[in-house]
């Protein structure tokens, strides 16, 4: 079963301007992506920055209009349905932003933030909507005695915990969080993310989990996608993806992750060159001027995402002839 | 015994206060540490724990008014720097002390070349001639590993990426050979394919010229990958220090052991580890103001917090003098930890 399903999802940008043919250039920021999230279901979606996670992100909210594909939500398309339908269809759809900081109403007190989704449908009102706020903040942690206060006079984890509790305020089916941790200090991670687990299994929400943190991606998520320059290039369930990562770019990410654990087991593999420019992306894969194992045809020839088991989908052409 | 010659830094009793209203509130509480030559020393905290404003005092970079830095010492090879004027502590900046930030595109100069800001270091502090420096800066940019490094010293940092801008600020700080490097977050701000580059640069850099390195980081895989010794700081005061392996095999402090399993670990899904729910150090950090002034200063946030704990501030101690923590019930924590352990 599919709750969100994002099919063929395109997104460009007006790049650089070319210097010869004053044509301006094409950031490919979302190209040609696809997945499900199933209910009930954490997806991950990893990669590093400038890969197009936000993007996606953005093109499933509606927040920005693709340019080709669907955003399937219990089978209605996001992307064309009307400012009406889509306004109800938001009830069940919300997002947690990283930065706690800026994606609240400094202007509006606490109960008011939680509260406003409520108000905005006309769900409850008067002492009902006290009390679905006072919930609400039990939910999230946070002192009832918080209700009156401004953004500003929060810590950082403590705002998060207010967006989660703005968010899960219409029980939705889905939240779509990106980075929700990052900005935080790591003492408040850990409360943030085991509080998003109990949250998941008490409502069966689903997540879809955008990370640059692989350890945190790890930890949450059933299932991970991981981008590279607008492209999936692997996609499969969490132990499959940490046990046996296929696609080499998969495999340089994991080798580079500083650990406790690898100081005696040897040490960081670092790979060479850098992401390159989104503006001017290598042709073929585009992992492949970095790439160990590049063949000839991984220059011209983009790798389709293809399985190489039930549940294991990879983009690249060493594995491609094995799936075939 | 080491004599003191060979410590590339001994910090003591370095305190730094900012005023607030009628008040004032201690960014640092009277720290002390050593870093013998050729050491790594790991500085480990989150956010507002003072590491980095250590490191901004113990460079004298700090304006002051309004900080107010009092140490009982600061020496960098054996020489003291807090009474040294500040033309001296000009000569010493760069030279035999350099420094590499978090964000290197705001501590390097948008309107100069790169090029151009290593060769100034090198006339500044070495006296070479302008062509002779910047002769000397394309090797610094090949041994940083920047590739096309003769055409690179006449490009602009917004021109660079961000692990090439932290590049440039590395052969920069390596320009005049310094005996220390203090690392503030240099990878924070890069990508981790990048982050593992530049660790394994400084890596290589610290042990070919033997130099020591303070690396500041939140991160402790990070420190796990570079350090020999590690301090950990909370609340402006280190809470402990020791060895690197020994701190993470057996920590005495349960800040230090909240720090390690907060965190997820790299392989949970693989080892079945996942499903467990990571340790939660309730609460926040606490800002300077909220601090109080008795009592361990991390009780408010410690599930093992007594009476004790919270009205006598406990010693630094150790089984040695290689690894102390400051609480006082550093030889119970293995036990009352055991069931929470992941």
């Amino acid at each position: 079963m599919k709750l969100l399903e994002v099919i063929n999802l395109k997104k460009a940008f007006a790049g650089r301007q070319n210097n010869l043919t004053r044509k301006p250039g094409l950031v490919k920021a979302v190209d040609d992506i696809s997945f499900a999230v199933a209910p009930g279901e954490t997806l991950g979606l990893v990669g590093e920055s400038g890969c197009g996670k936000s993007t996606v992100a953005k093109l499933i909210m509606r927040l920005l209009a693709p340019d080709s594909g669907e955003v399937r939500l219990d089978g209605d398309n996001l992307a064309t349905l009307s400012a009406s339908k889509m306004r109800e269809k938001r009830r069940e759809i919300q997002m947690i932003f990283q930065d706690p900081y800026t994606s609240l109403n400094p202007r509006l007190r606490a109960e008011e933030i939680v509260g406003e989704p409520l108000v905005n449908f006309g769900l409850v009102r008067g002492t009902e909507l006290t009390q679905r706020v006072a919930e609400l903040f039990a939910k999230v942690g946070l002192a009832s005695d918080q209700r009156q206060k401004f953004p500003h006079e929060f810590s950082g984890g403590q705002r998060q915990r207010l967006g989660i509790a703005r968010a899960i305020a219409l029980n939705p089916k889905i939240i779509v969080c990106d980075e929700p941790v990052s900005a935080l200090d790591v003492s408040i991670q850990a409360q943030i993310i085991n509080l998003m687990r109990d949250l998941q299994q008490e409502y069966g929400l689903a997540y879809l989990f955008i990370s640059h943190d692989l350890a945190v991606i790890e930890h949450i998520s059933h299932r991970v996608a991981v981008m590279y320059l607008g492209r999936i290039v692997e996609l499969t369930d969490t132990q499959t993806l940490f046990l046996n990562p296929r696609h080499p770019y998969t495999q340089s990410l994991l080798d580079s992750v500083p650990t406790l654990d690898r100081r005696d087991a040897g040490q960081i593999v670092d790979i060479e060159g850098e992401v390159p420019s989104a503006n001017n992306p290598p042709p073929g894969c585009h992992f492949h001027p970095r790439c160990r194992h590049a063949l000839e045809k991984c220059r011209v020839d983009a790798p389709a995402l293809v399985k190489v088991t039930e549940w294991h989908l990879v983009a690249c052409h060493l594995h491609s002839a094995a799936a075939a | 015994m080491k004599t003191k010659a060979e410590y590339a830094l001994e910090v003591e009793d370095l305190s730094i206060r900012f005023p607030v209203l009628q008040s004032s509130v201690h960014a640092v509480d009277s720290l002390s540490f050593k870093v013998a030559r050729g050491e790594v020393l790991g500085v480990v905290g989150e956010s507002g724990c003072g590491k980095s404003v250590t490191a901004l005092g113990i460079m004298r970079l700090l304006k002051s008014p309004p900080a107010h830095i009092v140490a009982r010492s600061v020496r960098v090879m054996g020489r003291e720097l807090s009474t040294l004027s500040e033309d001296s502590m000009r000569l010493v900046r760069g030279n035999d002390v350099a420094m590499i930030f978090q964000e290197p595109m705001s501590s390097l100069n948008p309107v100069l070349t790169i090029g151009e800001q290593i060769a100034e270091t090198l006339t500044t502090h070495r006296g070479m001639s302008w062509r002779m420096s910047l002769a000397r800066a394309v090797e610094l940019l090949s041994l940083v590993r920047i590739p096309d490094a003769r055409q690179r010293i006449d490009e602009y940092p917004h021109q660079l990426s961000g692990g090439m801008r932290q590049r440039v600020m590395i052969a920069m700080a390596l320009a005049c050979e310094p005996k220390l490097l203090i690392a503030d977050e240099p990878t924070t701000a890069l990508d981790v394919t990048t982050q593992a580059q530049i660790i394994r640069l400084l890596q290589e850099l610290q042990q070919r010229f033997g130099m020591a390195v303070v690396l500041i980081t939140h991160d402790l895989g990070v420190v796990g990958q570079m350090a020999h010794r590690v301090v950990v700081m909370y609340a402006g005061c280190k809470v402990e220090e020791g060895p690197i392996q020994e701190i993470f095999a057996a920590p005495r402090h349960p800040y230090t052991v909240g720090l390690m399993r907060s965190r997820p670990r790299l392989g949970s899904s693989v080892n079945g580890l996942r499903r467990d729910r990571l340790l939660e150090l309730p609460g926040h950090v606490p800002t300077l103001a909220e601090l109080s002034s008795q009592g361990c200063l991390f009780a408010p946030r410690c599930v093992l917090a007594t009476d004790k704990c919270r009205n006598e501030t406990p010693p630094l101690l150790g089984r040695d003098s290689n690894h102390v923590a400051a609480c006082w019930r550093s030889d119970d924590l293995g036990s009352l930890l055991k069931p929470l352990s992941i």
